[in-house]
């Protein structure tokens, strides 16, 4: 009974096409070891728009022995492609900062406009061309996966934030 | 022969209603999972 009921769970599934050991390890989110890219030299702002970069720091989640890996960009990307822009910041006291949103491309909810050919605007280029890197690279070693907002944290990313709040009607 | 896998969307299940209508609309091609809405 068990058994059937794992194999019509496509997230167990998933886990168990990737699992070493008794149980499987593996992780949701973006990882990012920080004392490891210091190592490699890699910078962290190159880390979230560079697909070298990025595919060099998502393979250390194996490094670790996660059975997964999420590609480690930060969750201004949807944002960025319906034209907010992105500031990237040197980093606070030898730590890296993520990126912020500098400017929110719209006033109101109706001002919202998704714009043709996404996946050439922003990262998006880098981030598919990143995908497919690693899936090559990872093929035995485990999942890739990404990490995308919900549609209220894009919204507070792309609007007002009091106007989106008033967008929300209980 | 390995059959090709479909993406797997992990999702809070708050949006399966707009997913699944996604996927009849065959605006994606996924398998999807979601979690409870409360992680009850």
């Amino acid at each position: 009974m068990i058994e059937k009921m794992e194999e019509k769970n496509p997230l167990i599934r998933l886990m168990q096409k990737f699992q070493k050991g008794a149980r499987p390890v593996t992780h949701m989110g973006p990882f990012l070891p920080l004392l490891r890219i210091k190592e490699r030299g890699l910078p962290f702002n190159d880390i979230m728009r560079n697909s070298k970069a990025m595919t060099e720091a998502a393979l250390m989640s194996f490094e670790f022995d996660f059975e997964s890996t999420v590609l480690p960009f930060d969750l201004n990307v949807e944002a960025e492609m319906l034209g907010a822009r992105v500031l990237y910041h040197e980093g606070f006291d030898g730590n890296p900062v993520y990126p912020t949103i500098a400017d929110k491309p719209f006033t109101t909810g109706d001002d919202i406009e998704i714009p043709d050919a996404l996946a050439e605007k922003g990262r998006m280029p880098v981030i598919l061309k990143t995908i497919a890197s690693l899936k090559e690279r990872a093929r035995d070693k485990g999942a890739v996966g990404v990490y995308i907002p919900g549609p209220f944290t894009l919204a507070g990313q792309v609007l007002d934030i009091d106007r989106s709040l008033h967008c929300c009607r209980c | 022969m390995e059959r090709a896998e479909k993406p797997l969307i992990i999702s809070c299940g708050i949006l399966r209603k707009e997913i699944e209508h996604l996927q009849e609309k065959g605006d994606i091609d996924v398998e999807a999972y979601f979690l409870k809405e409360q992680f009850a």
